[in-house]
């Protein structure tokens, strides 16, 4: 008997229960994310942590919570996905136990098609009692271009197969004719199995450790501990609302284009702080585009709320942190998709903007909490072609940049994106698996925007198609608009992107960072550079021996330090 | 008569562990550390044992010694200047790192600098591709031509890092070659794949420079411990403890002092699982509790686990080293109230100074044992056996302030913090057992350190494991774990190689390299061949996977046989850890280790004398469950006989722990000295 038990007999939820029951509901979803890593094939979920595992509430599919090396922006997205699954469920049939849900529908608990979800309801004791789901980045999932990222796409169509909430596995089994279906609609589908194995196995260690967390505790008690993490993230997040002066702060930065249309998109954003309210008002921005920079809805949400948590980080994570946040998009909105819009950049390069967006906000009010600008692009670059020795192969690369300078001190170099945990795959694995040589990959030079605390760096990196032929897609940002400097820091470096031609001829994308099956021979090199972060302060106020520090190890070959 | 011993150094104590192997009496004694120059401590403290005793230095045969220099060196940035040579275009790989922040949600946080700034950095032309061929020969001139500019910097390390040096070493081999013939005899320079030759070429760069950041260090070190040993008599040649749990020699520490950095802990799985197995307990997780932070780990059939990578002082590191994960959890860790109302233990900790609030000496903060001491599991006037005198009414005003801002009474508060610091070490236990597909349910908790026994119970009940074992000496476990430990060697052969019967080639090639590093390094430690043995081990997952499983191999030609025989014994591997296999999936090769040893004969330990049982020397009143009472009588734990049992509620009580027995469980002392606690 536990202290927990001997007090929840009694109907009540003391803090040392709640205090267990979260750092146990946290340690579930940790190992979900930790099964789903170690078996599955993606290199992108495994490398690149593009993954997320959760516990969602059975009636209101609300985040209890997440693992911690889940993506971070799938922390709304996936309580929504969870709803999609609920609605969709209600009113055609029960949940069955066994039972899970594939789905990767944008629109709604979505992002691009590539995160294929799975749902399963839980269920304790002959109730549901929760949802578990998590969600993956898939290397293809069909559509026009390797990889997913169509630069040039105008309907969601174009960018792959869409699952709405379909059942995949019936009574813990896996329905043969759904999982053909989907194998039959994406390339180097194989392996595709193996992550479908890795999610469910990941799922159904979430349901056995839930099953001892009822046993030791009971029903009512965990949801009475829930009820009241709810109640106390949201008082949490208001108090830091309240600490923030009350005031409307303005911010807008503008992204490259949308791939088909060559003008800039904005994200306009008004965020009201009123006593312990916040509001994000982005009725401003532009409306729905072309191009696949739309983003759905949940992922504007979750996107904001990512931002939030960075500056607010002791605020613990779960639906009740949302609740003091009000977000505003309109329909029509490019931040608030609808069918059939292509998506693709609204996880990948979006979401990362409007976090950026979300820092300059608050900014004005705190500038000591936030950093000056930063790279905001993971820059996808996905190769897709047929090696004679290797086989049918989908590269993606993507990239870390560099964070704005802050109040401490300089800015991280080659971060990852904001919104994520990933880590590059090495080279050397790289190289072994597809026909391609990496050249050179350093620091990108004179990248950060100099400073009192100058902007980390972005990367410089080539790589060389050996044999064959193979066709490149782009999808990244930056190109036009570069990380702003804060206080009087400058701007950090604009992303750029090339192709070098075994001929020496030199090839930019006519959008800059948007482009689509660009053929490649042998011999030909990619190029990416990546932004820096801009600086924070003026940069007459850098330290005498910071300045000496960056001449020595020739961060900023030509310039006068 | 033959003595061995082991010293353990940890932050507070140097513990000296004497072994006389005649009897397999087991002599202890602690000093003060000495941080600045640990080897005074070691010296003082080992000249003192054996006077204490009566005993000769000549008759010490074996000295094992665990040491943080390594560790300290790195935290405190305290290491040697480092060089970097490497292949062009790459100079800045160990600075960029692989994007990942070192804290999620945080924008601010930075990685530490770089162990060799960038102006210490140079690329020179050279390149072999993943296959081998030579895209680019080295450049041999451009290599000489950096040794004036090393001279000039006055480094004292240069580490050649270069693309696929795992599996093509030459390159690097070369470019070492001609830097020591050209710079100064006391500059060390040594080549990334002779550190450890895996694959990923950002975490292998950065353990050959933090190797070679340490190994000016690790020599000062080194040259002033070997004297001071020598210095008192002790004829026997001393071996320094790994972190992946074995010894190595003093030579060997000087060339890879990187495989010391975490021999603290492993010493102390080493020791739980020679006193388990002695025990009959093949499946144990250990938990070691100390002041500031607790150790678990798992023992599989006996035999720890390792890790193929981890990190170091915010550095990647990538070499085994035995699976222990440490949580900031530990006696006096404190207890706070966090921003959402709930309380937190840890992990800021009140260290040795202040330390608890019942210490008296200046704490106000409610610790962990000051909980203990309120709930009576802890005494309440003296601990280590009278030297440290405890104030309970101290403890009482330290939880009592945390009390009230809780809303709740001092004795829920106790036990809350109680069962929260235990809910903490409970989730570190769940990474290495749950997340590495094991159920702790099936498990013995192996219970060690000066808080581990105190909160056994505890943890085990949130874990559903049936039994506790406690050893005879829990607070010098780690000292004991040197004694019983073999000289080992970790040797690598790493290429991505489908796992088919075409593989076999490359393979038996490589199991050949492997064979002959290993017979050079038997000689070279002057290994009698009686002692020699191969742990062969491959690291395999489904093509396309990204992390890989142990099998492993009996040793002997890898033919086609074998190589089925590996497949198959994956499949099994992978269904084992988590739930299925997929028979038709291709497997794919990462590596082939070889672990080399050189057996050492187990010192003997002593049994416990089958005396009279025990009886108790004292009572007093402690709290198990909420508001229940129990008159419990306390046990001195040398009173114990062999074979004697006590029910719950009880207390046993030793110089270095605290062991209580909760109503209902049963605790027994087993012939070795061990406690044995089975849950009710």
């Amino acid at each position: 008997m536990t202290l927990a038990e001997d007090r929840t007999r009694a109907g009540a939820v003391d803090p040392l229960t709640l205090a267990v029951v979260q750092g146990a509901l946290q340690e579930i979803t940790n190992e979900m994310d930790a099964a789903f890593k170690h078996t599955a094939f993606s290199p992108i979920i495994a490398e690149g942590n593009d993954l997320a595992s959760g516990i969602y509430h059975a009636e209101t599919g609300e985040v209890i919570s997440q693992g911690e090396d889940s993506l971070p922006l799938f922390v709304a997205v996936m309580q929504d996905t969870a709803k999609h699954v609920l609605r969709s469920v209600a009113g055609r049939r029960n949940f069955e136990p066994g039972d899970v849900y594939i789905v990767n529908y944008p629109y709604f608990g979505g992002t691009h098609l590539m995160d294929v979800k799975m749902v399963m309801p839980y269920f304790a004791e002959g109730d549901l009692f929760a949802l578990l789901a998590n969600t993956g980045h898939w290397p293809d999932i069909g559509g026009a271009v390797p990889g997913g990222f169509a630069g040039h796409a105008t309907e969601v169509y174009q960018e792959g197969l869409v699952l709405p909430p379909i059942r995949l596995y019936r009574a813990g089994q896996l329905d043969e004719e759904t999982l053909q279906l989907i194998l039959a609609n994406i390339r180097v589908p194989r392996p595709r199995i193996g992550d479908m194995h890795a999610q469910y196995t990941s799922l159904r260690l979430g349901a056995d450790r839930l099953d001892g967390l009822v046993r030791r505790f009971g029903k009512p008690a965990l949801r009475a501990a829930i009820a009241e993490m709810f109640n106390r993230a949201e008082a949490v997040m208001r108090s830091h609302i309240r600490d923030f002066p009350d005031g409307v702060y303005h911010y807008r930065d503008h992204m490259d284009s949308d791939g088909v249309d060559p003008d800039p998109l904005n994200i306009d954003l008004t965020l009201t702080v009123s006593g312990s309210d916040m509001t994000m008002d982005f009725s401003r921005s532009s409306p729905a585009c072309k191009g696949p920079f739309n983003s759905g809805l949940s992922s504007t949400v979750s996107a904001c709320h990512v931002a939030l948590k960075h500056v607010f980080p002791d605020v613990p994570i779960n639906a009740g942190s949302f609740k003091p946040v009000r977000i505003v998009v309109p329909d029509g909105s490019f931040l608030n998709a609808k069918p059939p819009r292509p998506v693709s950049g609204a996880t990948a390069e979006v979401s990362q903007r409007i976090i950026d967006v979300t820092f300059g906000a608050l900014a004005q009010a705190a500038p000591e909490k936030i950093t000056a600008g930063c790279f905001s692009s993971t820059i996808n670059v996905t190769v897709g072609g047929d090696d004679e020795q290797l086989g049918e192969y989908v590269l993606y690369l993507y990239f870390g940049g560099g964070y704005g300078g802050h109040s401490g001190s300089d800015g991280i170099s080659n971060g990852c994106s904001l919104q994520s945990t990933a880590r590059m795959t090495p080279m050397e694995i790289y190289e072994q698996r597809y026909p391609y040589r990496v050249r050179h990959f350093r620091i990108r030079e004179n990248s950060g925007g100099y400073g009192r605390h100058r902007g980390g760096y972005g990367v410089d990196m080539a790589i060389e198609l050996l044999r064959g032929t193979a066709v490149v897609s782009l999808l990244g940002d930056r190109g036009k608009f570069p990380p702003r400097g804060l206080l009087g820091g400058e701007d950090g470096a604009c992303t750029r992107f090339q192709v070098l031609h075994k001929n020496g001829q030199v090839y930019t994308p006519p959008f800059v960072t948007k482009d689509e099956r660009y053929p490649l021979q042998a011999g030909d090199i990619i190029h990416i550079c990546s932004a820096g972060g801009a600086g924070y302060g003026p940069a007459s106020e850098r330290a005498l021996e910071d300045r000496l520090a960056d001449r020595l190890a020739g961060y900023y070959p030509g310039r006068e330090l | 008569m033959e003595l061995h011993v082991g010293i353990d150094v940890g932050g507070t104590f140097t513990d000296i562990a004497i072994n006389r192997a005649d009897a397999g009496e087991m002599l202890l004694y602690k000093v003060p550390s000495t941080p600045g120059a640990p080897d005074q401590a070691i010296v003082q403290g080992l000249a003192a044992a054996l006077g204490e005793y009566g005993l000769a230095a000549g008759d010490i045969q074996r000295l094992s010694h665990g040491t943080t220099v390594a560790t300290n060196a790195l935290i405190q940035r305290r290491a040697g200047k480092v060089a970097v040579v490497t292949t062009e275009g790459f100079a800045d790989l160990i600075e960029i790192r692989r994007q990942a922040r070192p804290r999620m949600y945080d924008v601010h946080l930075d990685h530490p600098p770089p162990l060799a700034p960038r102006h210490l950095r140079f690329g020179v032309a050279e390149r072999r591709r993943a296959d081998g061929v030579v895209h680019k020969p080295l450049d041999e001139a451009a290599v000489r031509a950096l040794a004036p500019r090393l001279t000039a910097e006055e480094v004292d390390c240069v580490v050649v890092c270069f693309l696929h040096s795992y599996a093509f070493p030459e390159h690097e081999q070369r470019a070492v070659a001609i830097l020591r013939e050209c710079l100064p005899a006391k500059v060390h320079v040594i080549a990334s794949s002779g550190v450890y030759p895996a694959f990923r070429e950002y975490e292998r760069f950065s353990t050959a420079v933090l190797n070679g950041a340490l190994m000016p260090v690790m020599h000062d070190y080194l040259v002033r411990f070997t004297a001071g040993v020598a210095g008192l008599g002790i004829p026997a040649d001393p071996k320094l403890s790994q972190s992946v749990g074995g010894l190595m020699s003093v030579a060997m520490t000087r060339e890879l002092p990187i495989r010391s950095a975490l021999s603290g802990p492993a010493a102390g799985v080493l020791g739980a699982a020679y006193r388990a197995s002695n025990a009959g307990f093949g499946d144990v997780i250990t938990l070691d509790v100390g002041g500031t932070s607790s150790d678990v780990s798992l023992l599989r059939d006996g035999c720890p686990r390792e890790v193929q990578a981890r990190d170091l002082a915010g550095f990647p590191l990538l070499l085994p080293t035995l699976d222990v994960n440490a949580v900031g959890a530990g006696g006096g860790s404190i207890a706070w109230v966090d921003i959402d109302g709930l309380m937190k233990v840890g992990p800021r900790s009140a260290g040795a100074e202040p330390g608890p609030a019942c210490y008296g000496l200046g704490g106000t903060e409610a610790t962990v044992t000051d909980a203990n001491v309120v709930l009576g599991r802890l005494p309440d006037d003296a601990l280590l056996g009278g030297r440290m005198p405890i104030q309970r009414a101290l403890a009482e005003r330290a939880v009592a302030a945390l009390a009230t801002r809780l809303g709740l009474d001092l004795h829920e508060t106790a036990l809350g913090m109680v069962r929260v610091a235990s809910a903490t070490i409970v989730k570190a236990i769940g990474t290495i057992s749950i997340e590495r597909g094991h159920n702790p349910a099936d498990f013995s908790l192996f219970a060690f350190g000066g808080a581990g026994p105190l909160h056994a119970s505890d943890v085990a009940r949130a874990l559903d494991i049936r039994t506790i074992v406690v050893p005879p000496h829990p607070g010098i476990l780690c000292a004991e774990g040197l004694l019983g430990a073999d000289v080992v060697a970790d040797f690598v052969f790493s290429t991505l190689l489908a796992l088919e019967d075409a593989a076999t080639a490359v393979v038996e090639r490589g199991r050949g390299e492997l064979l002959t590093k290993a017979a050079q390094w038997f000689e070279r430690e002057r290994i009698e061949p009686a002692a020699r043995r191969l742990a062969w081990n491959f690291r395999l997952r489904y093509r396309r996977q990204n992390f890989e499983l142990s099998v492993p191999f009996a040793g002997g030609a890898f033919d086609l046989a074998a190589c089925r025989q590996a497949r198959a014994a994956f499949h099994q591997a992978h269904e084992r850890a988590y739930g299925y296999a997929s028979a038709s999936e291709p497997v794919e090769f990462v590596s082939l280790q070889l672990k080399a040893i050189g057996v050492l004969p187990r010192p003997p330990l002593a049994r416990l004398a089958p005396g009279r049982p025990g009886a108790a020397a004292g009572r007093r009143r402690a709290m198990f469950r909420l508001h229940e009472w129990h008159d419990t009588p306390v046990y001195r734990r040398q009173d114990l006989g062999c074979g004697q049992e006590l029910a719950g509620p009880a207390i046993v009580e030793q110089l270095d722990t605290t062991s209580p027995i909760f109503p209902g469980d049963v605790a027994r002392a087993d012939e070795w000295g061990n406690l044995i606690i089975r849950l009710a």
